[in-house]
């Protein structure tokens, strides 16, 4: 069991930088996988070739028929299955590692330049760097303050990627492993093989038992494969989503505060972030007041209130063209409000309760972890 | 058989890699370590019980494993797996003299000193040959030990004391010929990968010295 802490250290990285479904597949590959054949499986496969017996006192004929009936062992198809599968999971987090590299030298960089030009005393030009830093910080999926990375642009393509090739090698195995052996062990194995003499009967050892963790592993590998399509479906629903809420945001009436916003929401806690209309509308029973009496604020109001809705559809998206991985603590959209100030953590609590607010609460404690 | 201190060494090497390094330490991680790990010790436990004669003498069984198997195939790559990885730790050597010159001096003699530049450039070159000749060399061992990448089913053997030309029966030949051909494949992705960040780091640095050079007559 020890020697799968190879893998499980890789894949612990991985886990952080997945969406949800991405972590219950870890968690299922971890436990039911790895564990299961670290501590069970082998033992029960410890003996099978010492006790596999066949009907015959020729000397080399047992050799040659267990040969013929594994030409290998499940135990180590499975553990190339484990291998291959986890592979481009791993291909993903180089990736993602490798963002996070270019994200540091990105700030190291940032850091000489706001100090070679606070020496010269060049505003403008750091604020132009500064802006474009930004961008660079947008479009390379990677959130300052809450350390996580942000699914978009190559990275999310690296990880639909990894998905489609992880369930490719699942359907792979699967299928090898039904060619090879079909699903259930035979007690009995007829072989005729030279110097076998004559067909001889050769007997499995422990075949009931073999069965149990063969029908098993198989069927964790069809649930292995159904959250890796639940992951792309998951993906692709969300990307299809916010396609059509980006050609519904086109057209120019609806959500101008939005627009303006847009880049207030997606930049990380450096500043402090303006009123939320959340604050207006909600209440601590989720109900609707409005703290406003006169008709052209509630007019306002309504304006709001279908921006509001605008970015609640994005926010399901994931906020523009990419998905959140993790959940991270970000602004919401700025409207205009005249609400009073709340409290930090009040705000954080209408958060979670408000429904534009879906993507951005805080790490759940039903998120899996391993 | 405990590997812990091979991963924690190639931990440290990870730091101080390139790009193409960095893929190099988890290939011979995943596919080598782990496979060989996880995997093909099992193959390989009881190779001298399971090997089976058609004789009763007793002995022959003994001298025909021996003159076929001089070196257990599991045995070869462990040792191979280590050589492989040891030209790594002269590039954490290197880094390691560099910091501590710079403790003992008390001032900062390097702008990074796990930056590969200069004298630890060097260093990683050569490790980086090293580890693509002795893969190579390996490779050759094992074909010249074994007559090829095979494992047949049946050997015949008349060594004494086996009074006559007996056959000799290898276990699990399939298996073990798939595990062989895995390894050998990764032991060639890993020459592939050295040989690449090679080049990459020799035209990087050529590059760099050319611009400088173009820059300095310029001047």
């Amino acid at each position: 069991m020890g020697e799968w802490s190879f893998l499980g250290d890789f894949l612990e990285k991985v886990h952080k930088h997945s969406t949800v479904v991405g972590k219950v597949w870890l968690t299922v590959l971890f436990i039911f996988r790895m564990l299961v054949l670290g501590t069970a499986a082998e033992s029960s496969w410890g003996d099978e070739q010492s006790d596999f017996m066949c009907d015959t006192q020729q000397p080399g004929c047992e050799n040659v028929c267990y040969d013929k009936a594994f030409p290998i062992s499940h135990v180590r198809f499975w553990v190339l299955q484990i291998i291959f599968v986890s592979t481009p999971s791993l291909v993903y987090m180089g990736h993602a590692m490798h963002t996070v590299r270019m994200e540091e030298k990105r700030k190291m960089k940032e850091a000489e330049i706001e100090a070679r030009e606070n020496k010269n005393g060049g505003d403008t030009y750091y604020q132009q760097k500064c802006s474009v830093a930004k961008e660079e910080t947008k479009l390379s999926g990677w959130d300052e303050a809450g350390g996580q990375i942000i699914l978009r642009g190559s990275l999310l393509n690296t990880y639909v990627y990894s998905i489609l090739i992880r369930t490719a090698m699942e359907v792979a195995f699967i299928v090898g492993q039904y060619v090879l052996y079909g699903i259930f062990l035979e007690t009995l194995y007829i072989c005729q093989r030279a110097p076998c003499p004559h067909p001889v009967n050769c007997y499995v050892s422990r075949p009931t038992e073999k069965n149990v963790f063969i029908v098993f592993m198989l069927a964790v590998a069809v649930l292995s494969l159904f959250l890796s399509l639940a992951e792309l479906y998951h993906l692709g629903w969300k990307k299809a989503k916010e396609r059509c809420s980006r050609s519904y945001k086109a057209s120019p009436s609806t959500a101008p505060g939005r627009l303006e916003s847009a880049p207030q929401a997606e930049r990380p806690q450096m500043y402090t972030p303006p009123p939320d209309f959340n604050q207006c509308l909600s209440s601590p029973n989720g109900k609707f007041i409005s703290p406003f009496s006169n008709k052209m604020a509630s007019q306002q109001n309504t304006a709001n209130f279908a921006t509001e809705r605008v970015h609640g559809q994005e926010d399901a998206a994931g906020e523009g063209p990419f998905i959140k991985s993790s959940y991270v603590e970000s602004p919401e959209v700025a409207s205009e409000c005249a609400a009073p100030a709340f409290p930090e953590n009040y705000f954080n609590e209408k958060r979670r309760l408000s429904k534009a607010s879906r993507a951005s609460s805080k790490a759940r404690s039903d998120d899996l972890s391993v | 058989m405990s590997w812990a201190f091979l991963r924690d060494l190639l931990s440290g090497v990870n730091k101080y890699s390139t790009g193409i390094g960095r893929i190099w330490v988890a290939v011979v991680f995943l596919f080598r370590l782990l496979v060989y790990v996880a995997a093909a010790e099992n193959i390989w436990k009881h190779e001298h019980d399971e090997f089976e004669c058609n004789i009763k003498q007793p002995g022959c069984e003994n001298v025909c494993f021996d003159h076929f198997f001089p070196v257990s195939h599991i045995r070869f790559w462990a040792l191979q797996l280590i050589m492989v990885s040891t030209p790594s730790l002269l590039v954490v050597f290197h880094v390691a003299y560099r910091e501590n010159r710079e403790k003992r001096h008390n001032q900062k003699l390097y702008k990074n000193p796990g930056k590969i530049d200069g004298g630890l450039l060097c260093t990683y070159l050569i490790s980086l040959i090293l580890k693509t000749g002795l893969e190579i060399f390996f490779l050759i061992l094992f074909y010249k030990l074994y007559n090829g990448f095979k494992i047949p089913r049946l050997v015949k053997c008349d060594i004494k004391p086996c009074p006559n030309t007996v056959d000799c029966y290898i276990s699990k030949p399939t298996e073990k010929m798939i595990f062989l051909y895995f390894l050998v494949a990764t032991s060639c992705l890993c020459i592939i990968l050295n040989l690449s960040e090679l080049s990459y780091l020799m035209f990087k640095y050529s590059t760099k010295c050319y611009l400088k050079r173009h820059v300095k007559n310029q001047q």
